[in-house]
Protein backbone atom coordinates (compact mmCIF):
# COMPACT_ATOMS: atom_id res chain seq x y z
CA UNK A 1 0.00 0.00 0.00
CA UNK A 2 2.87 2.48 1.14
CA UNK A 3 4.60 1.64 -2.24
CA UNK A 4 1.04 2.02 -4.51
CA UNK A 5 0.36 5.58 -2.21
CA UNK A 6 4.78 6.77 -3.66
CA UNK A 7 3.76 6.02 -6.97
CA UNK A 8 0.78 7.61 -7.00
CA UNK A 9 2.52 11.05 -5.26
CA UNK A 10 5.26 10.69 -7.68
CA UNK A 11 2.89 10.24 -11.06
CA UNK A 12 0.66 13.35 -9.68
CA UNK A 13 3.96 14.98 -8.85
CA UNK A 14 5.86 14.80 -12.50
CA UNK A 15 2.35 15.16 -14.18
CA UNK A 16 1.70 18.51 -12.15
CA UNK A 17 4.94 19.76 -13.19
CA UNK A 18 4.48 18.99 -16.90
CA UNK A 19 0.94 20.63 -17.24
CA UNK A 20 2.33 23.64 -15.56
CA UNK A 21 4.82 24.48 -18.15
CA UNK A 22 2.21 24.39 -20.91
CA UNK A 23 1.46 28.15 -21.09
CA UNK A 24 -2.01 29.84 -20.53
CA UNK A 25 -3.70 26.36 -20.38
CA UNK A 26 -6.10 25.03 -18.04
CA UNK A 27 -3.96 22.83 -16.30
CA UNK A 28 -1.54 25.21 -15.53
CA UNK A 29 -4.04 27.11 -13.84
CA UNK A 30 -5.17 24.47 -11.93
CA UNK A 31 -1.96 23.45 -10.68
CA UNK A 32 -0.73 27.26 -9.81
CA UNK A 33 -3.75 27.72 -7.89
CA UNK A 34 -3.67 24.38 -6.03
CA UNK A 35 -0.41 24.11 -5.63
CA UNK A 36 -0.38 25.85 -1.66
CA UNK A 37 2.78 24.60 -0.94
CA UNK A 38 5.36 25.35 -4.19
CA UNK A 39 6.09 22.32 -4.80
CA UNK A 40 5.64 22.55 -8.80
CA UNK A 41 8.71 24.61 -9.83
CA UNK A 42 8.48 26.93 -13.24
CA UNK A 43 11.31 25.27 -15.07
CA UNK A 44 11.57 28.84 -17.47
CA UNK A 45 15.54 29.47 -16.60
CA UNK A 46 15.65 33.33 -18.56
CA UNK A 47 13.01 32.00 -21.28
CA UNK A 48 11.39 32.88 -23.26
CA UNK A 49 12.63 36.31 -22.50
CA UNK A 50 16.20 36.67 -20.97
CA UNK A 51 16.47 38.70 -18.56
CA UNK A 52 19.19 41.38 -20.77
CA UNK A 53 18.43 44.05 -18.72
CA UNK A 54 20.29 45.02 -15.07
CA UNK A 55 17.36 46.64 -12.72
CA UNK A 56 18.52 49.61 -10.30
CA UNK A 57 16.88 50.39 -7.24
CA UNK A 58 17.44 54.06 -6.48
CA UNK A 59 16.33 55.55 -3.21
CA UNK A 60 16.62 58.96 -1.44
CA UNK A 61 15.17 60.50 1.87
CA UNK A 62 13.64 63.54 2.60
CA UNK A 63 14.58 64.46 5.96
CA UNK A 64 12.69 65.55 8.97
CA UNK A 65 14.10 69.42 8.38
CA UNK A 66 12.33 68.55 5.15
CA UNK A 67 15.82 68.72 3.10
CA UNK A 68 15.64 65.70 0.24
CA UNK A 69 18.62 63.62 0.34
CA UNK A 70 20.27 62.57 -3.21
CA UNK A 71 18.78 59.16 -5.05
CA UNK A 72 21.62 56.29 -3.97
CA UNK A 73 21.67 52.85 -5.67
CA UNK A 74 20.62 50.42 -3.14
CA UNK A 75 22.42 47.40 -3.61
CA UNK A 76 23.77 47.60 -7.26
CA UNK A 77 25.02 44.83 -8.95
CA UNK A 78 28.54 44.03 -9.19
CA UNK A 79 30.22 41.38 -10.17
CA UNK A 80 32.74 39.46 -7.83
CA UNK A 81 35.56 37.27 -8.19
CA UNK A 82 34.46 34.57 -5.74
CA UNK A 83 30.71 34.13 -6.86
CA UNK A 84 31.48 30.68 -8.67
CA UNK A 85 31.32 29.60 -5.18
CA UNK A 86 30.05 31.97 -2.60
CA UNK A 87 27.31 34.85 -4.11
CA UNK A 88 25.20 35.67 -0.97
CA UNK A 89 24.40 39.11 -3.01
CA UNK A 90 22.56 37.08 -5.62
CA UNK A 91 19.23 37.14 -3.14
CA UNK A 92 18.87 40.56 -2.90
CA UNK A 93 19.79 41.14 -6.32
CA UNK A 94 17.53 38.67 -7.27
CA UNK A 95 14.57 40.06 -5.11
CA UNK A 96 15.03 43.55 -6.76
CA UNK A 97 15.25 41.75 -10.43
CA UNK A 98 11.52 39.36 -9.73
CA UNK A 99 10.06 42.59 -8.21
CA UNK A 100 10.23 44.68 -11.10
CA UNK A 101 9.73 41.97 -13.92
CA UNK A 102 6.42 41.72 -11.92
CA UNK A 103 6.17 45.21 -12.33
CA UNK A 104 6.49 45.48 -15.71
CA UNK A 105 4.05 42.57 -16.12
CA UNK A 106 1.40 44.76 -14.86
CA UNK A 107 -1.70 45.59 -17.06
CA UNK A 108 -3.45 49.49 -16.66
CA UNK A 109 -5.68 48.34 -14.60
CA UNK A 110 -3.45 46.56 -12.12
CA UNK A 111 -1.14 49.58 -12.51
CA UNK A 112 -3.61 51.76 -11.00
CA UNK A 113 -3.35 49.95 -7.46
CA UNK A 114 0.76 49.05 -8.07
CA UNK A 115 1.43 50.25 -4.10
CA UNK A 116 -0.60 47.85 -3.06
CA UNK A 117 1.04 45.01 -4.94
CA UNK A 118 4.08 42.73 -3.03
CA UNK A 119 6.66 43.94 -5.71
CA UNK A 120 6.13 47.42 -4.85
CA UNK A 121 5.91 46.97 -1.01
CA UNK A 122 9.08 44.83 -1.33
CA UNK A 123 10.65 47.90 -3.18
CA UNK A 124 9.25 50.15 -0.71
CA UNK A 125 10.87 48.47 2.67
CA UNK A 126 13.88 47.36 1.00
CA UNK A 127 14.69 51.49 0.27
CA UNK A 128 13.28 52.47 3.76
CA UNK A 129 15.70 49.92 4.92
CA UNK A 130 18.54 51.76 4.20
CA UNK A 131 17.84 55.32 5.74
CA UNK A 132 17.75 56.48 9.27
CA UNK A 133 14.56 56.12 10.66
CA UNK A 134 15.37 58.98 13.24
CA UNK A 135 16.32 61.04 10.79
CA UNK A 136 14.04 60.41 7.80
CA UNK A 137 10.02 61.96 7.14
CA UNK A 138 9.27 60.12 4.40
CA UNK A 139 11.45 58.09 1.09
CA UNK A 140 11.02 57.93 -2.55
CA UNK A 141 12.28 55.56 -4.65
CA UNK A 142 12.78 54.57 -8.36
CA UNK A 143 13.32 52.00 -10.90
CA UNK A 144 16.03 52.57 -13.74
CA UNK A 145 16.87 49.70 -15.85
CA UNK A 146 19.97 49.40 -18.04
CA UNK A 147 21.37 47.29 -20.84
CA UNK A 148 23.05 46.70 -24.15
CA UNK A 149 20.44 47.72 -26.23
CA UNK A 150 19.71 50.73 -24.47
CA UNK A 151 21.36 53.83 -25.11
CA UNK A 152 20.29 55.19 -21.78
CA UNK A 153 19.51 53.96 -18.60
CA UNK A 154 15.27 53.75 -18.49
CA UNK A 155 13.02 54.64 -15.68
CA UNK A 156 10.61 52.20 -14.69
CA UNK A 157 8.65 53.34 -11.66
CA UNK A 158 9.26 56.75 -9.64
CA UNK A 159 7.76 56.05 -6.44
CA UNK A 160 5.89 58.98 -4.65
CA UNK A 161 7.28 60.14 -0.81
CA UNK A 162 6.40 57.67 1.73
CA UNK A 163 6.31 58.38 5.02
CA UNK A 164 9.12 56.50 7.33
CA UNK A 165 7.91 55.24 11.11
CA UNK A 166 10.28 57.09 13.29
CA UNK B 1 32.18 3.52 -18.97
CA UNK B 2 28.90 3.42 -16.40
CA UNK B 3 28.05 -0.34 -16.61
CA UNK B 4 26.76 -1.12 -12.86
CA UNK B 5 27.67 2.30 -11.62
CA UNK B 6 23.89 3.94 -9.44
CA UNK B 7 22.60 0.75 -10.96
CA UNK B 8 20.66 0.00 -7.62
CA UNK B 9 18.85 2.91 -6.07
CA UNK B 10 20.56 2.94 -3.13
CA UNK B 11 24.15 4.21 -4.47
CA UNK B 12 22.00 7.05 -6.41
CA UNK B 13 20.14 7.90 -3.63
CA UNK B 14 23.56 8.27 -1.31
CA UNK B 15 25.31 10.30 -3.85
CA UNK B 16 22.22 12.18 -4.60
CA UNK B 17 21.37 13.02 -1.19
CA UNK B 18 25.33 13.76 -0.09
CA UNK B 19 25.45 16.39 -3.11
CA UNK B 20 22.07 18.41 -2.37
CA UNK B 21 23.31 18.26 1.52
CA UNK B 22 26.32 19.81 0.11
CA UNK B 23 23.90 22.52 -1.63
CA UNK B 24 22.08 23.36 1.17
CA UNK B 25 24.34 24.04 3.34
CA UNK B 26 26.30 26.36 1.17
CA UNK B 27 22.70 27.85 0.42
CA UNK B 28 22.03 28.31 4.03
CA UNK B 29 25.27 29.94 5.17
CA UNK B 30 24.65 31.93 1.69
CA UNK B 31 21.15 33.15 4.01
CA UNK B 32 22.53 33.62 6.72
CA UNK B 33 25.58 36.49 6.02
CA UNK B 34 21.99 38.12 5.22
CA UNK B 35 20.28 37.71 8.64
CA UNK B 36 19.94 41.26 8.89
CA UNK B 37 17.32 41.43 5.73
CA UNK B 38 14.70 38.99 7.55
CA UNK B 39 14.41 42.02 9.91
CA UNK B 40 11.03 44.02 10.05
CA UNK B 41 12.70 46.67 7.81
CA UNK B 42 14.97 44.33 5.92
CA UNK B 43 14.78 42.92 2.17
CA UNK B 44 13.46 39.67 2.77
CA UNK B 45 10.79 41.04 5.53
CA UNK B 46 8.58 38.57 6.27
CA UNK B 47 5.80 41.45 7.62
CA UNK B 48 5.86 42.07 4.04
CA UNK B 49 6.47 38.59 2.00
CA UNK B 50 3.55 37.34 4.42
CA UNK B 51 1.17 39.41 3.15
CA UNK B 52 0.17 37.53 -0.24
CA UNK B 53 -3.10 35.93 -0.14
CA UNK B 54 -2.87 32.16 -0.14
CA UNK B 55 -3.27 29.55 2.63
CA UNK B 56 -1.79 31.16 4.79
CA UNK B 57 -4.44 33.82 5.75
CA UNK B 58 -5.99 31.40 8.41
CA UNK B 59 -5.20 33.51 11.32
CA UNK B 60 -3.97 30.50 13.70
CA UNK B 61 -1.41 29.62 10.95
CA UNK B 62 -0.22 32.55 10.21
CA UNK B 63 0.70 33.15 13.70
CA UNK B 64 2.88 30.70 13.83
CA UNK B 65 4.43 31.05 10.83
CA UNK B 66 4.98 34.82 11.88
CA UNK B 67 6.69 33.01 14.57
CA UNK B 68 8.57 30.97 12.33
CA UNK B 69 9.71 33.65 10.17
CA UNK B 70 10.61 36.31 12.00
CA UNK B 71 13.78 36.73 13.62
CA UNK B 72 14.95 34.93 15.79
CA UNK B 73 12.51 31.80 14.10
CA UNK B 74 14.18 32.51 11.07
CA UNK B 75 17.78 32.12 11.90
CA UNK B 76 16.92 28.98 13.93
CA UNK B 77 14.77 27.34 10.66
CA UNK B 78 18.43 28.42 8.48
CA UNK B 79 20.06 26.67 11.66
CA UNK B 80 18.19 23.53 11.59
CA UNK B 81 18.86 23.38 8.17
CA UNK B 82 22.72 23.48 8.02
CA UNK B 83 22.43 20.82 10.97
CA UNK B 84 20.33 18.59 8.40
CA UNK B 85 22.75 19.21 5.58
CA UNK B 86 25.84 18.84 7.26
CA UNK B 87 24.55 16.01 9.05
CA UNK B 88 23.15 14.35 5.53
CA UNK B 89 26.20 14.83 4.10
CA UNK B 90 28.03 12.79 6.69
CA UNK B 91 25.71 10.06 6.59
CA UNK B 92 26.25 9.95 3.12
CA UNK B 93 29.84 9.63 3.14
CA UNK B 94 29.75 7.21 6.49
CA UNK B 95 26.88 5.34 4.57
CA UNK B 96 24.60 5.62 7.89
CA UNK B 97 20.94 6.13 7.90
CA UNK B 98 19.71 8.97 5.53
CA UNK B 99 16.14 9.38 6.29
CA UNK B 100 16.01 11.84 9.48
CA UNK B 101 18.65 14.67 7.75
CA UNK B 102 16.68 14.39 4.86
CA UNK B 103 13.09 14.81 6.28
CA UNK B 104 14.67 17.74 8.26
CA UNK B 105 16.34 19.17 4.90
CA UNK B 106 13.23 18.57 3.30
CA UNK B 107 10.86 20.72 5.90
CA UNK B 108 13.60 23.52 6.27
CA UNK B 109 13.16 23.97 2.19
CA UNK B 110 9.86 23.77 1.87
CA UNK B 111 9.46 26.36 4.40
CA UNK B 112 12.27 28.52 3.22
CA UNK B 113 11.14 28.11 -0.18
CA UNK B 114 7.16 29.66 0.50
CA UNK B 115 9.09 32.09 2.85
CA UNK B 116 10.82 34.41 0.02
CA UNK B 117 9.28 33.53 -2.89
CA UNK B 118 11.06 36.59 -4.92
CA UNK B 119 14.68 35.74 -3.38
CA UNK B 120 14.64 31.83 -4.65
CA UNK B 121 15.91 30.91 -7.76
CA UNK B 122 16.10 27.02 -9.58
CA UNK B 123 18.58 25.76 -7.35
CA UNK B 124 16.23 26.36 -4.31
CA UNK B 125 13.76 24.50 -5.95
CA UNK B 126 16.07 21.57 -7.24
CA UNK B 127 16.98 21.16 -3.30
CA UNK B 128 13.90 20.77 -2.29
CA UNK B 129 12.28 18.11 -4.78
CA UNK B 130 15.56 16.04 -4.56
CA UNK B 131 15.36 16.32 -0.99
CA UNK B 132 11.32 15.68 0.09
CA UNK B 133 11.35 12.98 -3.32
CA UNK B 134 14.24 11.09 -1.44
CA UNK B 135 12.45 11.64 1.57
CA UNK B 136 8.80 10.03 0.35
CA UNK B 137 10.99 7.44 -0.90
CA UNK B 138 12.21 6.42 2.55
CA UNK B 139 9.67 6.87 4.39
CA UNK B 140 7.07 4.70 2.11
CA UNK B 141 9.41 2.44 1.43
CA UNK B 142 9.68 3.40 -2.26
CA UNK B 143 13.40 4.33 -3.02
CA UNK B 144 13.61 3.25 -6.30
CA UNK B 145 10.63 5.15 -7.35
CA UNK B 146 11.73 8.20 -5.86
CA UNK B 147 15.41 8.08 -7.72
CA UNK B 148 13.40 7.44 -11.07
CA UNK B 149 10.69 10.42 -9.94
CA UNK B 150 13.98 12.52 -9.73
CA UNK B 151 15.63 11.72 -12.96
CA UNK B 152 12.53 12.00 -14.81
CA UNK B 153 11.84 15.87 -12.76
CA UNK B 154 15.73 17.05 -14.08
CA UNK B 155 15.06 15.47 -17.80
CA UNK B 156 11.58 17.18 -17.42
CA UNK B 157 13.21 20.79 -16.40
CA UNK B 158 15.64 20.68 -19.02
CA UNK B 159 12.82 20.06 -21.78
CA UNK B 160 10.22 22.50 -20.40
CA UNK B 161 13.60 25.26 -20.06
CA UNK B 162 14.44 24.24 -23.93
CA UNK B 163 11.27 24.77 -25.42
CA UNK B 164 10.38 27.90 -23.44
CA UNK B 165 13.45 29.11 -25.19
CA UNK B 166 12.17 28.31 -28.28
CA UNK B 167 9.52 30.84 -28.02
CA UNK B 168 11.79 33.57 -27.23
CA UNK B 169 12.47 36.39 -30.21
CA UNK B 170 15.69 36.56 -28.81
CA UNK B 171 16.41 33.01 -28.17
CA UNK B 172 15.90 32.00 -31.72
CA UNK B 173 17.92 34.81 -33.01
CA UNK B 174 20.80 33.63 -31.12
CA UNK B 175 21.33 36.35 -29.03
CA UNK B 176 20.15 35.54 -25.77
CA UNK B 177 23.56 34.36 -24.28
CA UNK B 178 25.46 37.29 -25.34
CA UNK B 179 22.59 39.82 -24.18
CA UNK B 180 22.31 38.01 -20.53
CA UNK B 181 26.17 37.81 -20.14
CA UNK B 182 26.16 41.23 -21.23
CA UNK B 183 24.27 42.15 -17.62
CA UNK B 184 26.26 42.26 -14.23
CA UNK B 185 23.48 40.80 -12.39
CA UNK B 186 23.95 37.57 -14.37
CA UNK B 187 27.09 37.88 -16.65
CA UNK B 188 30.60 39.49 -17.40
CA UNK B 189 29.81 42.31 -19.08
CA UNK B 190 32.74 42.26 -20.88
CA UNK B 191 32.79 38.81 -22.30
CA UNK B 192 29.02 39.69 -22.98
CA UNK B 193 30.60 42.74 -25.14
CA UNK B 194 32.60 40.58 -26.68
CA UNK B 195 30.13 37.48 -27.11
CA UNK B 196 28.09 40.63 -29.12
CA UNK B 197 31.02 41.78 -31.55
CA UNK B 198 31.09 37.69 -32.61
CA UNK B 199 27.50 36.98 -33.33
CA UNK B 200 28.16 33.40 -35.21
CA UNK B 201 30.43 32.37 -31.60
CA UNK B 202 27.29 34.07 -29.70
CA UNK B 203 24.63 32.16 -31.66
CA UNK B 204 26.72 28.59 -31.28
CA UNK B 205 26.58 29.29 -27.64
CA UNK B 206 23.04 29.69 -27.09
CA UNK B 207 22.10 27.64 -29.70
CA UNK B 208 23.99 25.19 -27.93
CA UNK B 209 22.11 25.98 -24.24
CA UNK B 210 18.89 25.64 -26.15
CA UNK B 211 19.64 22.32 -28.00
CA UNK B 212 21.25 21.08 -25.01
CA UNK B 213 18.04 21.36 -22.79
CA UNK B 214 15.76 20.38 -25.69
CA UNK B 215 17.14 16.99 -26.84
CA UNK B 216 18.43 16.32 -22.80
CA UNK B 217 15.31 13.36 -22.59
CA UNK B 218 17.75 11.35 -25.16
CA UNK B 219 19.89 10.95 -22.72
CA UNK B 220 17.88 8.47 -20.84
CA UNK B 221 16.74 6.36 -24.22
CA UNK B 222 20.24 6.47 -25.56
CA UNK B 223 23.10 4.09 -25.34
CA UNK B 224 25.77 4.80 -23.15
CA UNK B 225 27.92 7.42 -25.03
CA UNK B 226 24.71 9.69 -25.40
CA UNK B 227 24.16 9.77 -21.94
CA UNK B 228 27.93 9.77 -20.65
CA UNK B 229 27.93 12.71 -23.33
CA UNK B 230 24.57 14.82 -22.22
CA UNK B 231 25.65 14.05 -18.36
CA UNK B 232 29.09 15.79 -19.15
CA UNK B 233 27.64 18.45 -20.87
CA UNK B 234 25.36 19.40 -18.02
CA UNK B 235 27.98 19.47 -15.63
CA UNK B 236 30.08 21.73 -18.17
CA UNK B 237 26.82 23.52 -18.36
CA UNK B 238 26.42 24.30 -14.78
CA UNK B 239 29.72 24.98 -14.18
CA UNK B 240 30.04 27.43 -16.64
CA UNK B 241 27.10 29.47 -15.68
CA UNK B 242 28.49 28.95 -12.24
CA UNK B 243 31.47 31.09 -13.63
CA UNK B 244 29.97 33.20 -15.73
CA UNK B 245 26.54 34.31 -14.28
CA UNK B 246 26.97 33.73 -10.53
CA UNK B 247 24.77 30.57 -10.47
CA UNK B 248 27.16 29.01 -7.42
CA UNK B 249 24.08 26.62 -6.03
CA UNK B 250 22.76 24.61 -8.94
CA UNK B 251 26.41 23.33 -9.35
CA UNK B 252 25.51 20.87 -6.76
CA UNK B 253 21.77 21.20 -6.68
CA UNK B 254 21.40 19.78 -10.45
CA UNK B 255 24.62 17.25 -10.11
CA UNK B 256 22.47 15.64 -7.79
CA UNK B 257 20.19 14.43 -9.82
CA UNK B 258 22.56 13.08 -12.05
CA UNK B 259 22.89 9.53 -9.91
CA UNK B 260 19.16 9.36 -10.47
CA UNK B 261 19.28 10.14 -14.52
CA UNK B 262 21.82 7.29 -14.25
CA UNK B 263 19.44 5.08 -12.72
CA UNK B 264 16.66 5.83 -14.30
CA UNK B 265 18.61 5.01 -17.75
CA UNK B 266 19.56 1.66 -16.16
CA UNK B 267 15.83 0.97 -15.56
CA UNK B 268 14.46 1.87 -19.30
Amino acid sequence: VAEALADAIFAVWLAATLAAAVDDSFGKRRVRRGDVLGLIPAWSFFAPNPGIFDYHLLARSRRRDGSVEPFSEIAPPEVTPWRSIWHPEKRVRKTIFSCCEDLRRLDDAERAGVEYTLAYLTLLTLASSRVDPADTASVQFMLLRTGAQLEQPELLVRSRFHPVAG
Amino acid sequence: MIEGLFADPDSAIRVAAGLAGVAAAVSSFEWLTLRREFGTRGAFAWRVSGSRPNLLRRPGLSRALTRLFEPPGVIVLLGLRILSAVLLVAAALADAGLTAPLVGLALTSLALVNRDLYAIDGSDQMILIVALALSVGKLLGAESTAAIFIGAEVAAAYFIAGTAKLRGRDWRAGKAVPLILGTADYGLPSLGARLVERHRLGRLVTWSSVAFEVLFPLALIGPEPVLVGFLAAGLLFHLGTAVTMGLNVFVPAFAATYPCVIYLWHQI
